[in-house]
């Protein structure tokens, strides 16, 4: 049984790029595979022209890519700001052999802190900085879980249907957000969303998936009357139905 | 005289509880911050007392031996986590209890090296010459005729306490932090790049060495040492420990040992109408009932955070 054969697609540095399909299309599976949280039995990934294929997730984060997840992954008995203070990335204090000598880290972790509060702030979340992650509503998981991916300075951040259960003002906030980080620093996005509004509204180029294989990659204008595009959702409405 | 009115009967039992107070906190760490189930954890004291016993009995200075029992205890919870941490919970759970088991039957049977069930004897090499110094010059500050396990029980506590201060030092860190959120949910600490795998390692070697400290000073207090005193028992009596004191605080901890020493060499001594041994099997359904008590009207323990149970 495969759930992604192949799927090749690109996503251009510097660019906003929406990974849809119908339910089943294999978008989480395909994140799964580059972040390398699941072993493909073939293919590469390629990311910023070094062969990635073999990395473990906390390498392939490290290098830049970070993700999040469709279903949240929140540390649900630490607080909402240590959620977020974890994803700090080159904290020396985070070695075993520093954990004894404060002096070390003290003044990377208040940074790190005053940078967190910073992002929660960013999502609507500072109010709830020291509640316990399990505390919060599906849509606050949503968002912290994007602060935390934010906090880790990815090059490339790869969005799960992070609008899911987020209020559509902020969602709609978090998307300029999201496009003025790429204009500052040249972050790229790649996310997963059925939102076809969002979709079409921010994304520079559309990949879209339909039974583990990529059925076309192309800008929004294009993909909206692409006729496979079409058939795939189509198809997989009318099979839903039957 | 009667046993529950000696002094040195008490002093024994509150020794016992320091050498299970140093054990635990070893286990703390990987339990408790972490998430390891290590049901195994007894083997890593069994390295540490009797890497002590079989270097002293073979010539090195004790003061030598000591820090390399402790050192071989860490070196060892790395070999045992390097193929074994890749699992999931419940799988290295059953793998570590494993891993105790064959070093126990191990050192059983190797007995020409360790003694067997015949016992390693002279295991804690110059101890009791320490002890006799010490008691001497106990005796040189006008604390005359105290009783021969004084040292040891005192210096077992401040061991445990200084453990459990450097632990609570070492909380305070964002390395701590990062155990914990592996503990949470090690798909969410790797998505954010932290290494799990290594700092699972790190914490099991660190909890190792921990408890190979406390076979340091389980030699010290035995003298002898016999593969049936490593039986998994022992980390079950630990994880009573662990369940009673509070998952997560190193105060509880201290105070879970005291208690569970107190019941399990105690309750020998109690004068029940029923036969010895039974006595003895009394012990752990005593244990076993304050661990259905705690688990049923106080789940967090004495000292574990209420409102963190609720959470998920």
């Amino acid at each position: 049984m495969k759930a992604v054969d192949g799927a090749t697609f690109t996503v251009r540095r510097g660019s906003i790029t929406s990974l849809i399909g119908p339910n089943g299309a294999g978008k989480t599976t395909a994140f799964n595979l580059v972040t390398g949280f699941t072993r493909a039995d073939s293919g590469t990934v390629v990311f910023e022209g070094r062969n990635v294929t073999r990395r473990g997730p906390d390498q392939l984060a490290r290098a830049g890519m970070v993700r999040t997840f469709q279903l949240t992954r929140v540390l649900g008995k630490m607080r909402v700001i240590e959620n977020a203070m974890l994803a700090a990335s080159e904290h020396p204090g985070e070695r075993f052999v520093n954990a004894l000598v404060p002096r070390r880290w003290k003044h990377r972790e208040a940074e790190v802190r005053e940078r967190a509060m910073e992002m929660l702030d960013q999502v609507g979340l500072a109010a709830k900085a020291e509640d316990y992650a399990a505390t919060l509503s599906g849509g606050q998981r949503k968002l912290l879980e994007l602060a935390r991916a934010l906090m880790a300075e990815p090059t490339l951040v790869m969005l799960d249907e992070p609008m899911a259960g987020v209020n559509p003002t902020l969602g709609r906030q978090l998307l300029d957000y999201l496009a003025r980080l790429r204009e500052e620093r040249g972050l790229t996005v790649l996310f997963i969303e059925h939102d076809m509004e969002v979709v079409m509204g921010v994304s520079d180029e559309v990949v879209v998936m339909g039974e583990g294989r990529v059925i076309t990659q192309a800008p929004p204008d294009e993909v909206r009357r692409d006729q496979r595009v079409i058939d795939a959702y189509l198809g997989a409405a009318g099979e839903a139905e039957a | 005289m009667d046993p529950l009115l000696a002094f040195g009967f008490w002093a024994y039992v509150l020794t016992v509880a320091g050498v299970y107070a140093i054990f635990v906190l070893g286990l703390q760490v990987q339990v408790g911050d972490t998430g390891l189930l290590n049901f195994g954890h007894v083997a890593f004291m069994a390295i540490g007392a009797y890497s002590l016993g079989l270097m002293v009995t073979n010539g090195i200075p004790t003061i030598v031996a000591i820090p390399i029992a402790v050192v071989l205890a860490a070196i060892a919870g790395v070999l045992l986590g390097l193929p074994t941490l890749r699992l999931r919970g419940d799988y290295f759970a059953i793998v570590t209890i494993a891993a105790g088991e064959i070093l126990r039957i191990l050192v059983q049977n190797r007995q020409d090296e360790t003694g067997g069930t015949l016992g390693l004897r002279r295991a804690s090499g110059a101890w009791r010459d320490w002890n006799d110094s010490m008691l001497d010059w106990l005796d040189g500050l006008g604390l005359r005729d105290l009783d021969r396990r004084v040292p040891l029980l005192v210096i077992t506590w401040v061991t445990a306490v200084l453990v459990a201060l450097l632990l609570m030092h070492i909380g305070r860190s964002p390395w701590r932090r990062t155990l914990r959120a592996v503990r949470e949910n090690e798909d969410a600490a790797a998505a954010v790049g932290k290494p799990v795998f290594r700092l699972k390692l790190q914490a099991l070697a660190l909890g190792a060495a921990i408890a190979g400290l406390a076979g340091v000073y389980f030699t010290f207090l035995q003298t002898s040492l016999y593969p049936e005193n490593f039986e998994p028992i022992v980390t079950f009596i630990g994880f009573a420990i662990l369940i009673l004191g509070g998952i997560g605080s190193y105060f509880g901890t201290v105070l879970g040992s005291i208690v569970i020493a107190f019941i399990i060499s105690g309750v020998r001594f109690l004068d029940f109408p029923i036969a010895e041994d039974k006595v003895a099997a009394l012990r752990f359904v005593v244990i076993g009932l304050i661990i259905m008590g705690m688990m049923a009207f106080r789940p967090q323990g004495l000292f574990g955070k209420k409102e963190e149970l609720h959470l998920d």
